[in-house]
């Protein structure tokens, strides 16, 4: 075991960017060159630029369900994709100590005004983000240890710098709607966002997300699809049996999470997005019945608010401002979850026709 | 708690909103989050304008009714319980605090509201996601293992 590192003798954003730009190029060269995707999230575009194809597949059938284009006259965001496993290129030595990782992954001395920097030790994964050019890296050692998460919700820690930056708030919550409007459904893990969210796809509502989403919260708020990630547990794949077929069918084992693609399944059930009518926080009750109650906004805030910023490098007092923007805006509600799942969509539609 | 401190909000690592009858107040170096009842709210309100305690416990007697002495004791205690959270933390007194001096109007009895303990509901469900990954193992380059490869379990 190799004690703690200690820096290299430089200490500089730029540099340190720009060597990882140097290697993508290799890496690029070495993997027989770059696949290039390229979509339309929230109105703006997102370029994924991979050396290879290795982490082509655990990225992109998150985002599989977007626009394949990048949208005419909108900021875009350029993100270089690789790692040393496959490409046989290995970046360099981290220009900072062991000691420098801080909270949520954020490298001490590296956020600037001009760069955000972030070292997930739990998947082993570098986001770093150039702020000015609109240009991230994404480096992690082997693809084939791509975390189950960084699968589900991929490139999270970038897109949170990038579309903060833009006026928008990735949010930790699930969304469900039809194009007139939707509900924002919060709460920390296990609160039945995902439950609620998936009870939805057999019914007349759509799906924008079912963990993370993106907030665009002026003028008026409006939800975004980001991913099309849906999220089972053991309990759920009892739920929804078609979603667990899909799961099994894909090979997955059941120790881990189970993440399905829903455009493989019902593409038709996934919408871009919609303007946001509620606010709702699902409570499990383990009643037959759904009840919604109204709740204040400070309600609202405590479920929206800690969840999405302690979870998200670079989320403060910016983030915490858009969602205060939006519980102000739309009415708050305790989405009491009944058993009878039919009912919880039925619930939810009830409200959105009556509003 | 000393009357004499001049108190404001801890630093930038506190955020806050006011919702009237509710104040949410977040920490964003523990991972805590709190709620105040109507009478925190008031107190959280001109603390985070920087205030001194002499000064802002006049202003809670001219505003509340009830027993002066427990009005004081439960205004420190609670002021304390701020302070303990790094909520909030003395600094020097301006020369011409903000809200400094009896510049408000007196009251009387009657328009007096009756004066209700505050209360601080702490929230610490959300700590754990601020807690630092430990690092088991690196490789020759530096660049920390990840939790599984190390042998720490996947994260959830």
């Amino acid at each position: 075991m190799n004690s703690a590192s200690e820096p290299r003798p430089i200490a500089d954003s730029a540099v340190f960017f720009d060597e990882l730009g140097e290697c993508f190029q290799k890496a690029c060269a070495m993997a027989g060159g770059c696949v290039v995707r390229r979509f339309t999230v929230g109105g703006l575009g997102l370029e994924l630029q991979f050396a290879g194809r290795a982490l082509v597949e655990g990225i992109v059938p998150a985002f599989g369900h977007l626009p394949a284009i990048l949208p005419p006259d909108q900021p875009r965001l350029a993100v270089r994709i690789l790692d040393s496993m496959s490409t046989g290129v290995n970046i360099p030595s981290p220009p900072w100590s062991s000691d420098d990782y801080r909270e949520r992954g954020e490298v001490r001395g590296f956020n600037d005004q001009n760069f955000r920097t972030a070292f997930s030790i739990g998947s082993g994964v570098l986001n770093m983000f150039h702020l000015r050019r609109a240009e991230a890296v994404l480096w992690l050692r082997d693809a084939s240890r791509l975390a189950y998460w960084e699968s589900g919700a991929p490139l999270l820690t970038i897109l949170n710098w990038w579309f903060g930056q833009k006026g928008r708030q990735l949010v930790h919550a699930a969304a469900v709607g039809n194009e007139d409007g939707g509900v924002l459904l919060a709460g920390k893990g296990g609160s039945g966002k995902s439950t609620t969210a998936l009870s939805c796809l057999d019914s007349k509502l759509s799906y924008v997300a079912d963990d993370y989403c993106l907030l665009e919260p002026d003028p008026m708020p409006r939800v975004h699809s980001l991913y099309n990630t849906g999220k089972l547990n053991r309990d759920n794949l009892e739920q929804f049996p078609q979603l667990g077929e899909l799961f099994f069918a894909a090979g997955c084992r059941l120790e881990e999470k189970a993440l399905v693609f829903l455009k493989d399944f019902c593409p038709e059930k996934l919408s871009g997005g919609f303007p946001l009518k509620a606010v709702m926080l699902p409570r499990v009750t383990g009643t037959p019945r759904t009840s919604l109650v109204s709740i204040s906004a400070a309600a609202g805030l405590k479920a929206l608010a800690p969840s999405t910023i302690f979870q998200l490098s670079g989320a403060g007092a910016d983030a915490f401002a858009k969602l205060t923007r939006l519980v102000r805006r739309v009415p708050c509600y305790q989405l009491n979850l009944g058993t009878e799942l039919d009912e919880i969509p039925l619930t939810i539609s009830r409200f959105l026709g009556g509003t | 708690m000393n009357s004499d401190l001049f108190l404001n909000i801890g630093g930038p690592h506190v955020i806050h909103e006011d919702f009237g009858d509710e104040v949410v107040v977040v920490h964003l170096e523990t991972g805590r989050y709190y709620s105040f009842n109507q009478t925190g709210s008031e107190i959280w309100n001109r603390v985070s304008h920087g205030i001194l305690v002499k000064d802002l416990i006049d202003w809670m007697m001219n505003n509340f009714a009830g027993d002066a002495g427990r009005l004081e004791a439960e205004v420190k205690t609670f002021l304390e319980q701020l302070q303990e959270e790094t909520l909030v933390a003395p600094f020097p007194a301006p020369v011409q605090p903000a809200a400094s001096g009896k510049s408000f109007e007196e009251k009387t009895a009657s328009e007096k509201a009756e004066f209700q303990t505050p209360q601080m509901e702490k929230f610490t469900d959300m700590q754990d996601l601020l807690l630092l990954d430990p690092i088991h193992e690196v490789d020759e380059a530096g660049w920390p293992h990840p939790m599984e490869e190390a042998g720490g379990g996947k994260k959830e």
